[in-house]
């Protein structure tokens, strides 16, 4: 039995690898040149500025706490939600553009592995977990969501937690 | 079987043969060091073996294990420098492919393949579940720089391709003998390995002389070509403001 599903491993492992070596079907232009138009890049302000508004909650409180439209405050939430996904995506693409230019100046071997490969290669780990983290979280908890969390919910020892909050000289000073 | 098996091998020899003398002559060579001392050391280690098989057939079995072993080892130096080749163009991700392969080599070699050598009471099924599970390690590394690569849209070329692809159907064929060998009894498992072993090889040598016949540059991505290329400080550049971007809008 063992024997069956390690050999039906090794056929599909085959199968996925020529599958790979396949070149990529490009068949939808228009849809990787309209992906391209909205990844735009990371010096465009208005661009980054726009995350300002989709990721702030006020006008959706308003409608809600105080207009008292809790269906359009949650309509505007849904739209919104999709267009945080839209903004990450985008910024995702413009990410991986920059990663996919190649050197200007084409090296042989040995000069081609500087010291800040591996610089480079933290940064686009680190970007790639947290942008893959900030999504989804967006998806699951939609855009308002804190997306670092709180930690709130950790029962810190009181003794302790007022320690951090007001420090010692504080309590001796009001004493007195 | 044994006369054929005999004759794979000896065709496996040639390819060796073959893939020596005409890379010494290109600059393929100079691009895949380690592969090439690889097969060089493959072609002596199999002469040497015939050798050993003639002269001194008592010691052939433990002298074929050992010499199996260290080409087992050998391999993922060789997966190293491929995966290099991978990314190279691109200087954000230029040790991408060797993070990935280092990373999942120590990861799968502590929790999959080393419990099968401290596990096993008897030398045989140890040594059988060690090549094993080595090679289902390779198998993942492979699919994962594959996927990665397909991901970031590097194209591999025929020379970096043809390498994979000749290490897939190796380690592919190697997966499903040596689980043939764990499940059988020792003599029929004997057999099998004894032919699909240097049948393996065979294959895998034969993809590779293609690939490697000549060297071919990777064509430049259809994507790209139009947008100059940049220098690496550039790039951290920019890489940085991305994150820097993306920190700023995760602490809100």
């Amino acid at each position: 039995m063992i024997m069956l599903i390690y050999a039906a491993a090794a056929i599909a492992f085959l199968i996925l690898v020529v599958g790979f070596l396949q070149k990529p079907d490009r068949s939808d232009p228009d849809e990787s040149l309209s992906e391209r138009s909205c990844a735009p890049s990371i010096g465009n302000g208005p661009w980054l500025d726009l995350s300002e508004r989709i990721f702030d909650p006020s006008d959706a409180r308003w409608l809600e706490e105080e207009l008292a439209f809790p269906k359009l405050a949650k309509a505007l939430i849904i739209g919104r939600k999709r267009l945080a996904i839209r903004w990450l995506e985008a910024l995702q693409s413009s990410f991986d553009e920059v990663v996919r230019t190649p050197e200007s100046v084409p090296s042989d071997a040995p000069a081609a592995f500087s010291a800040g490969s591996w610089q480079m290669l933290w940064l686009t780990i680190r970007f790639k977990l947290l942008v893959s983290y900030a999504l989804f979280v967006v998806k699951v908890f939609g855009p308002y969501h804190r997306l670092i969390p709180s930690f709130s919910w950790v029962p810190f020892p009181q003794g302790s937690e007022r320690s951090i909050r007001r420090p010692a000289w504080a309590d001796s000073r009001s004493s007195h | 079987m044994h006369t054929l098996a005999m004759g794979i091998s000896f065709g496996a020899l040639l390819l060796d043969g073959i893939l020596i003398v005409k890379g010494m002559g290109s600059r393929v060579f100079r691009l895949f060091p380690v592969f090439y001392s690889y097969i060089i050391f493959a072609f002596c280690g199999s002469l040497g073996m015939y050798l050993i098989y003639w002269l001194y057939p008592h010691v052939y079995p433990s002298a074929y294990w050992i010499y199996y072993l260290v080409t087992i080892l050998a391999e993922f130096m060789i997966l190293v420098e491929v995966s290099d080749q991978i990314f190279r163009p691109f200087p954000a991700i230029r040790y991408l492919g060797r993070a990935l392969t280092i990373v999942i080599s120590f990861v799968l070699g502590l929790v999959y393949i080393l419990p099968a050598i401290l596990g096993s009471t008897h030398r045989r099924p140890a040594l059988l579940a060690f090549a094993l599970r080595a090679s289902v390690t390779k198998a993942i590394i492979l699919i994962v720089l594959f996927s990665v690569a397909r991901h970031f849209c590097s194209q591999l070329g025929r020379n970096v391709g043809g390498l994979m692809l000749g290490f897939s159907i190796y380690v592919a064929m190697n997966i499903a003998m040596l689980a043939a060998g764990k499940a059988f009894n020792p003599v029929l498992s004997a057999n099998i390995l004894w032919l699909m072993e240097p049948l393996a090889s065979a294959l895998c040598l034969l993809v590779w002389t293609i690939s490697l016949w000549k060297l071919v540059p990777v064509p430049s991505l259809p994507a790209i070509a139009p947008v100059a290329g940049r220098d690496s400080e550039a790039v951290v550049l920019e890489l940085t403001r991305f994150n820097s971007e993306l920190s700023k809008l995760l602490h809100k």
